[in-house]
């Protein structure tokens, strides 16, 4: 259901922003996604993923996912790689701009259901992309484009068309800001940021599309903790998914020096 | 035991080459605002074996730190603490006590296991306790950096080690360009 890789250091719910976790620090996350299906009932798919920061530049996190969203029973689903090498730094008091190739790849175990392509669980493909930051002073803006290659058994099967498509372009705005505390004091003191990010996606072979809004809100406790609530909604689109909104809550603690 | 106390007092004048000691330095990082980052340095820099302590200024993204007695302070090490973390150093200003060190502007000295160079400086003696600022590449701003190396004509200031510029010094070591 989700169109891309979600973690942030400080930022982003739905997306990964142009910097990494520091270098040694391992980072554990657990997100659970909830969607209503066509027949009423809740889909629910529940992600653990493990970060490493390899070096300042080089990120990497594997990721696994339980759910029941392309299957009418709850199960293991897929397994989940992904790299990000930060290749422009620079840093300015209180901003800094950013940028970042990444590329993941996923295999999975559902069925190709619904024409939406995500591989966090939906889908068996490889995805390489873009993405750029910016941030001054209490806010982060992000942009990320990819591409991203299904590899679903049913794309290669001879004498078979089954119109669906399986190479899109995904594009995403997201923007991110630190409402509180208002007056920094000590490492303690519970964060409050929100976000909105804007995620979008074209298909290439079949044409069809569709761009959501994600408003977000994430409180970061002992600055070491972060837990994200979000929800994910189409603004427009042509093409079949699993649904048309969805809520996220995931829960994320850092361990620094940890490697 | 006369001569037993002018050995001890011989030993303890003329037996350490230490010239300077560092207690503490000021370190601002740049490229963060959040304290989830703040932290992310705090750590890094907490974990240097010559550290004693770490005291984090969030808001300024600033970082007093207390360095351990008689332990020898690795400068490029702090800096690669705060990169490691994910930022940069905006400035470093380290506070050291000095016994009678004669500087001169544009000169390389040594101090201690370290060469030192001094730019933008009357020619001195630094007596007791004096705060230095380090000026290489990374360690200030691209822009301030741009001012630096208008101080000197000598190439070390460019590379941060020692070259044809500088016959004084082992060719290839570092040389740590301060200003006071």
């Amino acid at each position: 259901m989700q169109g891309m890789i979600a973690f942030a250091q400080e930022l982003y719910i739905y997306t990964e922003p142009a910097s990494n976790i520091p270098a040694k620090a391992l980072s554990a996350k657990l997100t659970a996604t909830y969607a209503e299906k066509m027949d009423n009932n809740i889909a629910q798919r529940y992600t653990s993923a493990i970060y490493l920061g390899l070096s300042k530049n080089i990120m990497l996190k594997a990721a696994a996912t339980f759910a029941d969203m392309n299957t009418s029973y709850f199960r293991y689903e897929s397994f989940s790689l992904y790299g990000k090498y930060r290749f422009l730094s620079k840093d300015e008091a209180h901003k800094h701009f950013r940028m970042a190739i990444f590329a993941d790849g996923s295999i999975s175990r559902s069925p190709y259901r619904y024409e939406e392509i995500a591989l966090m669980g939906d889908k068996s493909g490889a995805e390489a992309g873009l993405v750029a930051t910016q941030l001054i002073h209490k806010l982060a803006i992000s942009g990320t484009v990819s591409h991203t290659q299904v590899l679903d058994k049913s794309r290669f099967e001879k004498g078979v068309d089954y119109e669906r498509p399986y190479q899109a372009m995904n594009y995403a705005l997201s923007a991110g800001y630190l409402l509180l505390p208002l007056k920094y004091e000590s490492y303690q003191q519970t964060n409050l940021n929100l976000y909105a990010e804007l995620l979008a996606q074209q298909t290439l072979d079949k044409k069809r599309y569709y761009i959501d809004l994600a408003p977000a809100a994430q409180l970061i406790f002992n600055s070491n903790t972060k837990l994200n609530l979000g929800y994910r909604f189409q603004l427009g689109g042509d093409m079949t998914r699993m649904a048309r909104n969805s809520f996220l809550i995931s829960l994320e603690k850092t361990f620094f020096e940890a490697l | 035991m006369n001569r037993f106390i002018i050995l001890i007092i011989s030993v303890l004048c003329f037996g350490s080459n230490i010239q300077a000691q560092f207690s503490k330095a000021t370190l601002q990082a740049t490229g963060l605002t959040c304290a989830l980052c703040s932290n992310a340095i705090n750590k890094a820099l907490g974990k240097l074996p010559f550290v004693e302590s770490v005291q984090s200024d969030i808001k300024n993204t600033a970082f007093n730190i207390r360095f351990k007695s008689g332990s020898e302070v690795n400068v490029d090490a702090l800096k690669t603490a705060v990169e490691n973390a994910g930022f940069s150093i905006g400035s470093l200003k380290l506070t050291g006590n000095f016994q009678n060190l004669k500087v001169q502007n544009d000169q390389h000295i040594r101090i201690g296991n370290a060469n030192y160079h001094f730019l933008n400086i009357k020619d001195q003696v630094l007596h007791g306790e004096k705060t230095i600022t380090i000026v290489d590449k990374n360690f200030v701003s691209d822009k301030f950096f741009k001012v630096v190396k208008s101080y000197s004509n000598k190439a070390c200031v460019q590379t941060s080690k020692a070259s044809h510029c500088c016959p004084d010094v082992v060719t290839g070591s570092r040389i740590y360009h301060v200003t006071i």
